[in-house]
């Protein structure tokens, strides 16, 4: 057995006023937290919601009636609007009840924050964007001499400066409507088919811990905070749908009637055969 | 085990007369410092020289503190995130009333959302794909490569004036439909060529620029021919839509004035 002998030993610090920071405390506590920790990730590392897997019912009369209802809210004003169909997974681009383009959505997913906090469930089906959108980075228009070039060549100058600045619109974005919802986009690819390891989790868990503090930051002042939609698109059509915003947007949340139900007779067939 | 060592120590630190026999298995400081751990003493350590020499506080006290700080700053940001579950799981907002819910009232409120839709036939403009859809229902009638505005910006050096050439968005109506039509050319047009804007209005008469055929839509934004028929397909006007001879033929039989024109 050997001894040792440290001339220089550092004096003991005490990090609260009367506590001893000890050898034997300092490695409980740090036993303690680091358990703690590798527990609370443990919970974010396994897979969410085991619900997710049962089949989902399609929308009820209500829910058709509430998401008809917004909808025609949103064509009566003649602007162009969002509706995002959650059970079929889809975001497409509307105006007076048309369809002006679908964007694809790889995968969705709908977060609402832990302990409840009222938001959960969705109150209506009709939103406002509220983010402030950038001011497009806009080209300037050189001013061309009597003799110069022709009108083809400036402007064809302009137009690639334009593709540039379009290939540089963000991929990873969140909006912001009103009453509260979030929808945060992300543009990343292979996410159809989700094989995430406990180590994917793990590094999608900064996002989580800011999510957290957020929430966090809306209870300390008395807010709800709103629940959360994240729709992965892929890059091009993330950026796609960012250059197809406009103020003040509207979101709808669509809820079409499931196919098997519009392919049935609207009379039931009992009383179809007693028809005469 | 552990008594022999300690009893050691003071005959380490002080020796007694003369050198004095060491038990078996124990070090003494200078050798463990060669040999073992660089031990430092207490005004040797870097934060020691860091204080002297900067006049730094003390900062280990805080250590404790800032670690515990940090561990529930990362506790509360995972307990009180989000539990994320499927979109398609996601509890959708009811109508209140149930009388809404029934059956009639669906069908009704989907009549009307039906009929707030242009019967006869309309124009999609994709300005990012610089396409041109003409449709009726969920037919679409043609397809047509266009050109649409640059998103960019002219400033008048002379009066500081300022236009941004974007298509806009939203829904538009053909206001008129002309044939030949005759370009009456704004203050920027002369701008943006560097010459001086005119005085009289037959100066400004463009009979060539504008093709065949135009459709207003207001606001100075038209659809119409180009001169430029090889830039089609990328953003190059100064907020028109420009489209090829033989589209804007058609385009232009098909499109009656009054047709809703929806531009994203």
């Amino acid at each position: 057995m050997t001894g040792i002998y440290r001339a220089g030993r550092p004096p003991r610090f005490s990090g609260l006023r009367g506590w001893r920071w000890t050898a034997g405390r300092r490695w409980v506590l740090g036993l303690a937290l680091a358990l703690g920790l590798a527990a609370l990730a443990a919970l974010h590392a396994i897979p969410g919601n085991p619900a997710t897997a049962l089949p989902v019912a399609p929308p009820g009369p209500e829910e058709q009636a509430a998401a008809l209802a917004a909808e025609n809210a949103a064509a009566k004003t003649h602007a162009i609007y969002l509706a995002l169909d959650p059970r079929g997974g889809q975001l497409d681009l509307k105006v007076d009840g048309l369809l002006l383009r679908r964007f694809r959505v790889e995968r969705g997913l709908f977060g609402r924050p832990r302990f409840g906090g009222g938001g959960g469930v969705l109150p209506v089906a009709r939103f406002r964007l509220i983010t402030e959108l950038p001011e497009p980075e806009r080209p300037l228009i050189p001013i061309r001499s009597p003799e110069g070039a022709g009108a083809g060549s400036s402007s064809l100058a302009v137009s690639e400066a334009r593709a540039e600045s379009m290939a540089q619109m963000p991929t990873h974005y969140r909006l912001r409507f009103q009453p509260p919802l979030e929808i945060s986009v992300r543009g990343e690819s292979g996410v159809a088919t989700p094989e995430e390891t406990a180590l994917d989790r793990l590094w999608r868990l900064r996002f989580r811990l800011y999510e957290g503090w957020q929430a966090v930051g809306h209870r300390l002042i008395g807010q709800t905070v709103p629940p959360r939609i994240v729709l992965y698109l892929v890059p091009e059509e993330a950026q796609r749908l960012f250059m197809t915003l406009d103020p003040a947007m509207q979101l709808v949340i669509s809820a079409p009637p499931a196919p098997e139900a519009l392919a049935a007779p609207a009379v039931p067939a009992a009383s179809a055969a007693g028809a005469r | 085990m552990r008594s022999a060592p300690l009893r050691a120590f003071p005959e380490i630190l002080e020796p007694a007369a003369g050198p004095a026999e060491r038990p078996p298995g124990v070090l003494d400081a200078p050798e463990l410092n060669t040999l073992l751990v660089p031990t430092l003493s207490q005004d040797q350590g870097w934060s020691a020289v860091a204080k002297r020499r900067f006049h730094l506080p003390d900062l280990r006290p805080l250590l404790g503190p800032l670690a515990l700080a940090a561990s529930l700053a990362l506790a509360l940001g995972l307990a009180f995130g989000f539990s994320y579950g499927d979109l398609a799981a996601m509890p959708l907002p009811h109508h209140e009333t149930l009388a809404a819910a029934s059956p009639r009232a669906l069908a009704k409120a989907g009549r009307k959302l039906a009929a707030g839709a242009p019967r006869g036939v309309r124009i999609e403009v994709d300005t990012i794909a610089n396409r041109l859809y003409l449709k009726q229902g969920d037919k679409i009638l043609r397809t047509a490569v266009c050109s649409t505005g640059t998103g960019g910006l002219l400033v008048d050096p002379h009066s500081g004036r300022r236009w941004v050439f974007e298509t806009p968005h939203g829904v538009h109506r053909v206001l008129d439909k002309k044939k030949d039509p005759i370009w009456n050319k704004p203050d920027w047009a002369f701008v943006e060529e560097g010459t001086p804007i005119p005085k009289t209005e037959a100066e400004r008469l463009d009979p060539y620029s504008l093709g065949d055929y135009a459709l207003y839509l207001g606001g100075g934004y038209l659809i119409h021919g180009t001169l430029y028929q090889r830039l089609l397909g990328r953003s190059v006007t100064h907020g028109c839509i420009r489209l090829g001879d033989e589209d804007l033929a058609a385009i232009f039989k098909a499109t009656p004035v009054g047709a809703r024109v929806y531009i994203y």
